[in-house]
């Protein structure tokens, strides 16, 4: 049950965040094509190392203290994702409006 | 709004500061585990009479032995062993007195190689244990072995192999006690090599009877991947499914030119709800998305395993033109405290994780609280200001 809630929340966000930033990322990938490939690489070599990793040491701990740590972990996460991604894009919105083209 | 998120975030970063912080110090305390080999503080534990997964026939005899007890070398005697499944050929020692210094020899017919994990299964046994029909094998005398102990109790390992060039190894045991006989121990015992060899020297579990029954039985061999050759296949892997990506977006273009030319005649009704697919993350497609929802997707890799059995865990990458494993065996804590202590111990970690997270977010109370003070005293100020700019006004006459 709390897989599932995990889950549909994880969704949520990262399709929120790829709607939104559907521009950008056109826009990085058509201009800048290798460095879209090294970050590719960079992001596969984090979950080759980092993930199996973090879950045997996750695996040691109790059960309930599992859950309760990743629940946590889901929020700081998401609160993180959230925060960064408005301030990115009131920032980017502050430029664009003030650029002088309009 | 953004100086509260602000003044929020660096609280939080803090917090994961310390989590990662953790996590980094147990994946060094690992690396040092598996190259200093200190396996033997996890040990084993005494194994109750178990099932053996059986016993191997057609046992190629690829190991020939010198066994040294106490410094001293010791002829084997030859035999052949009947029990289990059926019969089969193998050497032994009848060893006595058996003290902790004692360790074989094993001289391989072929050779030890990096980069291959190799998987040794030999046999301890004590007891009331018959050993009937001897044979030869090619080495040493034939005997026919009876022996009796009177202490049949499985035995404690704690530690396998000085050999310097073993990289990591992992153990496992099991044992059968055969009914009006005496006990049995199989030992596996898997380890890679740093250099060809054609010899290892493994260490005999220490025992206080008066007799020990060593038998070896074939090995196998796996070969692993180093990390450089992952890379390359997964590169491989990528440009073949660009490759097919290029080809799907062409005949992509293709259906859209015939489609441009029916008729639209799609009645179905969507009645799936795709968006809330709990079988596997949405992957992230842009570079900048991925960038920025990549805690996300390790938390959703981690959230996979949540409640997970304990499985060790290899990783093995290469460096400096050599390979290395990083080997972090299964630490089961449960079977080590016991389940009623490790109950107790769960619930206070966790009533620690409560506690801690509570106070964060009292702190996050008192910072909104004090925000709130520093925009009204803010506010205060600049209309008090204006006010007693204004009757500064009134009061000097306007020449």
């Amino acid at each position: 049950m709390a897989k599932a809630i995990f889950k549909v929340f994880f969704n949520i966000i990262i399709m929120l965040v790829n709607i939104v930033l559907a521009p950008i990322n056109a826009l990085v990938e058509n201009l800048f094509p290798d460095f879209s490939n090294l970050v590719n690489t960079f992001i596969g070599f984090l979950n080759q190392f980092f993930t199996p990793t973090l879950n045997w040491f996750f695996s040691i701990l109790p059960p309930n203290c599992q859950t309760l740590i990743l629940l946590w972990l889901v929020f700081l996460v998401s609160f993180i994702t959230i925060s960064i991604s408005v301030h990115a894009i009131m920032k980017v919105y502050t430029i664009i409006k003030n650029m002088k083209i309009w | 709004m953004i100086k509260f998120i602000e003044k929020i975030f660096s609280g939080l970063a803090y917090q994961i500061g310390k989590f990662l912080f953790f996590v980094l110090l147990a994946i060094s305390i690992c690396y040092i585990v598996d190259k200093e080999q200190l396996f033997d503080i996890l040990g084993f534990t005494n194994v109750d009479a178990a099932t053996f997964p059986g016993w191997l026939r057609d046992v190629k005899m690829p190991v020939q032995g010198i066994y040294y007890e106490n410094g001293n070398q010791i002829q084997p005697s030859v035999s052949t062993i009947t029990g289990g499944e059926g019969s089969y050929n193998t050497f032994s020692y009848l060893t006595s007195n058996v003290k902790k210094e004692a360790r074989v020899l094993a001289i391989l017919t072929d050779t030890l190689r990096p980069g291959f994990y190799y998987s040794f299964s030999f046999y301890f046994c004590r007891g009331n244990y018959t050993v009937t029909n001897p044979t030869t094998t090619g080495f040493g005398a034939t005997n026919g072995v009876n022996f009796s102990v009177n202490n049949a109790n499985v035995y404690t390992v704690n530690r396998y192999t000085i050999d310097s060039n073993v990289l990591s190894y992992t153990t496992s045991n099991s044992s059968n006690n055969f009914a009006g006989g005496g006990y049995c121990q199989m030992f596996n015992y898997t380890f890679s090599v740093e250099n060809n060899s054609t010899s290892l020297w493994f260490d005999i579990p220490e025992t206080t009877t008066s007799s020990n029954f060593l038998n070896f039985y074939g090995y196998t061999s796996n070969s692993y991947l180093t990390y450089d050759d992952l890379l390359q296949s997964q590169n491989q892997t990528n440009e073949k499914l660009e490759d097919i990506n290029e080809n799907q977006q062409e005949t992509n273009e293709k259906l859209n030119e015939i489609n441009g030319t029916l008729t639209d005649s799609d009645t179905s009704e969507n009645t799936g709800n795709d968006f809330f697919d709990t079988s596997s993350i949405v992957s992230s497609d842009g570079v900048v998305s991925s960038l920025l929802t990549l805690p996300i997707q390790m938390s959703s890799k981690l959230v996979d395993n949540l409640g997970g059995t304990c499985t060790p865990y290899r990783m093995n990458f290469g460096m400096l033109g050599k390979n290395y494993t990083l080997n972090f065996p299964c630490i089961d804590l449960e079977n080590y405290f016991g389940s009623d202590l490790w109950d107790i111990i769960d619930l206070l970690f966790c009533g620690f994780m409560a506690y801690n997270i509570g106070m964060l977010f009292v702190s996050i109370y008192e910072s909104i609280t004090s925000l709130q003070d520093y925009y009204y005293s803010y506010i205060y100020q600049s209309s008090h200001e204006e006010h007693t700019r204004e009757n500064r006004r009134a009061r000097t006459p306007s020449e």
